[in-house]
């Protein structure tokens, strides 16, 4: 093995032990790239590398930062962030919850159903996983609970309801892996919408079936009111509202009307109007949503700005050919390449949040899916097939591990917001069966490519 | 022996666009066998190690010891005049353009050009490439008031008389064109040849492919090794780079030369394209706009003035021979 | 958060250095807003007027990276940059100190320090040389926006610090330890939504909007 590869190896083992030290991870990839130009600078002394690393060219990093700044792609993503935020100040999601329970009060399950509903709709706002899982679970578990919902179907919903909101356009990782694949936005959007949609009824059928067949785990509202007209239109004023918007936000950016930093710029201030329209807003709700967007593009941000200067480390050790050679050195065939770097984001997906993932590994596996000469059908119209459905296998392979005990993000936010008396084992339980109907999503996904790449065909060909 | 160099060159192209950003990897491919690792180059994808915007900087102040680009994607730094060492609008051909570089005083002034803003690089004409498609459009544009309000992907000094024509002109990034069109963000645009074009994708979006390349008659790029770096190499080493990049440029224009015409053929019979060449009204009037742009730039810019005149004053002495010398070149001469 | 937390407990410096980060976090937390105002007056002139305009689009990415670039340091103040919280939250409160010093000093402020010098100089290019825009009608000053990355690194130098010295206080048992009940980010997320502490917080959900 080459010295440089040994550093490359080097670098990523410092990353990943460091990030058991509990330090900020933006700061931890950026700091290891800092060290790691020294040591390439020391090894081209000593070791007769030929990294050409030293202090100046650490320097480049300062151009790649301005790179993140100029690009017009990402300005979608605060603007996206503030959408969900005000979203979630408008109330709008306490209306469709409380609406909903009077027309699906009389079905077994009906509460759950309402709950991955709202996941669908409201999820399609933030995409940041933790928000969804925590905004559904604060709203919906206390009512669930009181309606003595099993607790392993209550938390299985929220779990899995709060993790199709990064996979439902418009989604923020969404925008980020084109960002980072240089793929149209537009056809992941489109692309994502079967596969989000095909989860979405797979949890509504379960659902059904298991309240079905154990009428304990999901009883019935005591104080059901008979569905009249009055509720069914109670239901369609509340969603009609944030369904609007988003399909406008969607709408135009599918018709070609709107850039995607135009239409959520536009979802932004839709937002607020809804919350106005709510009377909801005010001077204190308008500040802190503006801070915490401010916050939290904030710290997905400093993730870009840490995994620039660790790439670039990277790439001058040689990072890329090591990966490139090594990936398409195994002895798989193309799909087996593909199936054992799912494997392997699955695992990374364990400790590393998607923002990491889709910056770091991304970018460092798009020029290999590319070489693999897959046959995927982009119908003639969409570009880089094969990279649009990569994406959206790595897409729903990450919200799975976002799921998957021990350490799935989203059981650990819903620890966080859960009632008293709810323990981490009550939580596995529930998330077991939405793991495995996620993964039969994959399935799907894999196995008919045409659900990720003919509605973008569909959108976009004459 | 003489120590062993690597330079590392970012690009601003992606190598995948060949005829255009194919030559850097060809030079690297054919200079690292000829130098017999003496000197090595290392291509990076645009981005990949810096944004293409920010080569010069990066070169120029060392933290990457070469670069390849073009001056004309410089201007925001070098001013307009750089343009004219990428195209000319109404400029000289391929094979007048590099009699000049090499054989006028083009190249000096092109090295002055960087050492009077203190750019410490060493500029080396590496790559040409043969006349560009002058447009995409979704409209025949038959009289110059068609291009009223138009937004377009322009390059260069010829975006200078496109703004003059009423067009707003923006210089996005190879990547990001189709994605602007694919949204209306711009509603026509030009990249480069053809074969390059078809590899973007526009023939998918706009069916009036315009030409003639008025705006790029010829286009020359640059691989721009930072100043200390050139000092330190060996003899040996700079003359093997300086001929790696003759001979890219050669192969460059070669290439670029020969998979025009297929594609040509293709867009024509099977995407639906309609080749259209510019009515002479169209094409006086981008004639005119651009003698308002060089009176404008030589008022603004002693140094444009300088260059153009010196270009101009070549010209003048080539037009002898170019008037005696050839046959009209055969199928461009057209009616009225 | 814009509201003071409990993770500041009187060290007064400290407060005092968060304090000034957080003050001028709070002013160009607006930038999102205006960018929304922006895009809006950039939507309508196009599809109203036809007429868009590239320097209004190169303002666009102008005032995004204001936001995100002055929110590196806000985020620090208040420690909502990603964890991997299932490790961070389970170390003792001197074992989370320890590599907090450790990882401040030896990872965050060799980073800060490096793109701070290399921007400075980075930017003093840009104003020498008289760059712009590389579009003709676009913005002039290209320094301006470059000039983001010194400042927002001086300020992330600042936040540094203070977590540092904050850090070697509690370390050395200085100061009080904060309650800290959810370690970083479900702390943030639990104040985001507003979650009660574990209090029977069922109405809010049937409550709120009472008319149905
Ligand atoms: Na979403
Ligand atoms: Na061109």
């Amino acid at each position: 093995m080459e010295m440089n590869e040994i550093l490359v190896i080097a670098m990523f083992v410092s990353f990943i032990a460091l990030l058991f030290t509990g330090f900020p991870v933006a700061w931890a990839l950026a700091g290891v790239g800092v060290a790691f130009a020294g040591i390439g600078y020391l090894a081209d002394a000593h070791l007769d590398t030929m990294t050409g690393l030293d202090y100046s060219t650490l320097g480049l990093a300062v151009g790649r930062i301005f790179g993140i700044m100029d690009n017009w792609v990402l300005v979608a993503l605060p603007m996206f962030i503030f959408m969900g935020l005000m979203l979630d100040k408008s109330g709008v999601a306490e209306r469709m919850m409380h609406a909903m329970q009077g027309l699906f009060g009389r079905v077994r399950g009906g509460l759950a159903i309402s709950v991955t509903l709202i996941g669908i709709i409201l999820a399609a706002s933030t995409g940041i996983i933790g928000a969804s899982v925590v905004l559904l679970g604060v709203m919906s578990l206390p009512v669930m609970m009181r309606q003595k919902y099993s607790k392993t179907l209550a938390l299985g919903t929220v779990a899995g309801a709060g993790c199709l909101g990064i996979l439902i356009p418009p989604s923020i990782m969404l925008v980020i892996m084109g960002d980072q694949m240089g793929l149209s936005v537009g056809d992941l959007f489109m692309g994502a919408v079967f596969p989000g949609i095909i989860l979405g009824v797979f949890y509504i059928l379960y659902i059904l079936g298991f309240s079905f067949f154990k009428p304990a785990s999901a009883p019935l509202a005591e104080d059901v009111q008979p569905v009249s007209m009055t509720v069914v239109w109670g239901v369609f004023k509340t969603i009609l509202p944030p369904a609007a918007l988003i399909l406008a936000v969607l709408g135009s950016i599918f018709a070609g009307i709107a850039t995607v930093t135009e239409a959520s710029g536009i979802g932004a201030l839709g937002a607020i109007v809804m919350a106005a329209s709510y009377r909801q807003l005010n001077w204190a709700v308008m500040k802190e949503v503006t801070i915490n967007t401010f916050n939290t593009s904030a710290y997905i941000f400093a993730i870009f700005v840490g995994a620039t200067v660790f790439a670039l480390v990277l790439r001058e050790l040689g990072g890329d050919e090591l990966i490139e050679s090594t990936l398409t050195g195994l002895p798989f065939g193309p799909y087996g390449i593909i199936a054992f770097i799912l494997v392997v984001v699955f695992l990374l997906g364990f400790f590393l949040d998607w923002i990491e993932i889709s910056l770091i590994i991304l970018p460092l596996l798009a020029p290999v899916i590319k070489g693999l000469g897959l046959d995927i059908d982009g119908h003639g119209v969409v570009d880089n097939p094969e990279l649009v459905w990569f994406a959206l296998l790595v897409a729903v392979t990450l919200q799975t591990s976002f799921l998957t005990p021990p350490v799935g993000f989203a059981l650990f936010y819903l620890k966080g917001v859960c009632p008293p008396g709810i323990s981490l084992m009550d939580i596995y339980k529930g998330v077991i069966p939405f793991i495995i109907l996620q993964l039969l999503g994959l399935l799907v996904v894999a196995f008919f490519p045409d659900v990720v790449t003919w509605l973008p065909s569909v959108a976009y060909g004459k | 022996a003489e120590k062993k160099t690597l330079l590392k060159v970012p690009v601003y192209f992606g190598t995948h666009l060949t005829g255009l950003g194919s030559t850097p990897k060809w030079l690297a491919e054919n200079l690292n066998e000829a130098s017999g690792g003496s000197v090595k180059i290392k291509v990076y994808e645009p981005g990949k190690l810096i944004p293409p915007k920010e080569i010069l900087e990066s070169v120029a102040s060392g933290k990457v010891n070469a670069g390849y680009t073009t001056p004309g994607y410089n201007t925001g730094v070098l001013g307009n005049k750089a343009g004219i060492f990428s195209a000319v609008p109404f400029g000289p051909d391929a094979p007048e353009f590099l009699a000049w570089i090499y054989y006028g005083e083009g190249r000096k002034l092109w090295q002055e050009m960087y050492d009077k803003k203190g750019l410490n690089v060493h500029a080396i004409p590496c790559g040409i490439i043969a006349p560009e498609t002058s447009g995409w459009f979704s409209k025949p544009i038959d009289k110059p008031e068609d291009l009223q309000g138009v937004r377009m992907r322009f390059f260069g000094l010829g975006a200078l008389v496109m703004e003059k024509m009423g067009v707003s002109t923006s210089l996005l990034p190879s990547s990001e064109i189709f994605p602007a069109l694919e949204k209306g963000a711009i509603d026509a645009t030009e990249f480069s040849m053809p074969a390059i074009d078809k590899l973007l994708g526009f023939h998918k979006i706009l069916k009036f492919n315009y030409y003639p390349g008025w705006h790029q008659p010829a286009t020359l790029f640059e691989l721009i090794v930072n100043g200390d770096t050139w000092k330190g190499m060996a003899k040996s080493q700079q003359s093997l780079v300086e001929m790696s990049c003759q001979a890219a440029m050669l192969d460059g224009l070669a290439l670029g030369e020969a998979i025009q015409f297929p594609q040509m053929k293709e867009n024509l019979e099977k995407n639906g394209v309609e080749n259209r060449y510019w009515s002479a009204e169209i094409l006086d009037a981008f004639r005119g706009k651009w003698s308002e742009v060089v009176a404008e730039e030589s008022g603004k810019d002693p140094e444009f003035k300088a260059i153009w005149d010196n270009l101009q004053q070549f010209r003048d002495g080539y037009a002898v021979w170019n008037k005696w010398a050839f046959l009209p070149r055969p199928g461009t001469v057209r009616e009225k | 958060m814009n509201q003071p937390n409990d993770l500041e407990y009187r060290i007064p410096i400290v407060d005092a250095l968060n304090g000034f980060v957080q003050r001028i976090g709070q002013v160009m937390a607006w930038s999102n807003v205006l960018l929304i105002g922006i895009i809006l007056v950039q939507v309508v002139l196009r599809y109203g007027f036809n007429n868009g305009q590239v320097y209004l689009e190169e303002l666009i990415w102008h005032i995004y990276a204001v936001g995100f670039m002055f929110g590196l340091s806000f985020a620090i103040t208040n420690d909502s940059h990603i964890r991997v919280d299932i490790v961070h939250m389970n170390l003792s409160r001197t074992a989370q100190h320890r590599w907090e010093i450790f990882g401040l000093m030896f990872l965050l402020l060799p980073f800060i320090v490096v793109i701070f010098l290399h921007s400075v100089e980075w930017v003093y290019y840009s104003y020498q040389i008289g760059e712009s825009s590389q579009n003709p009608t676009g913005m002039p000053y290209r320094w301006v926006v470059k000039s983001v990355i010194p400042i927002s690194f001086a300020l992330l130098f600042i936040a540094a610090i203070a977590r540092l010295i904050r850090e070697i206080t509690l370390l050395l048992h200085l100061a009080r330890e904060p309650e800290e009940p959810y370690p970083g980010r479900v702390s943030m997320l639990r104040h985001l939504f507003r979650v009660q502490e574990q209090s029977d917080d069922v109405t809010r959900t049937t409550d709120k909007h009472g008319e149905g």
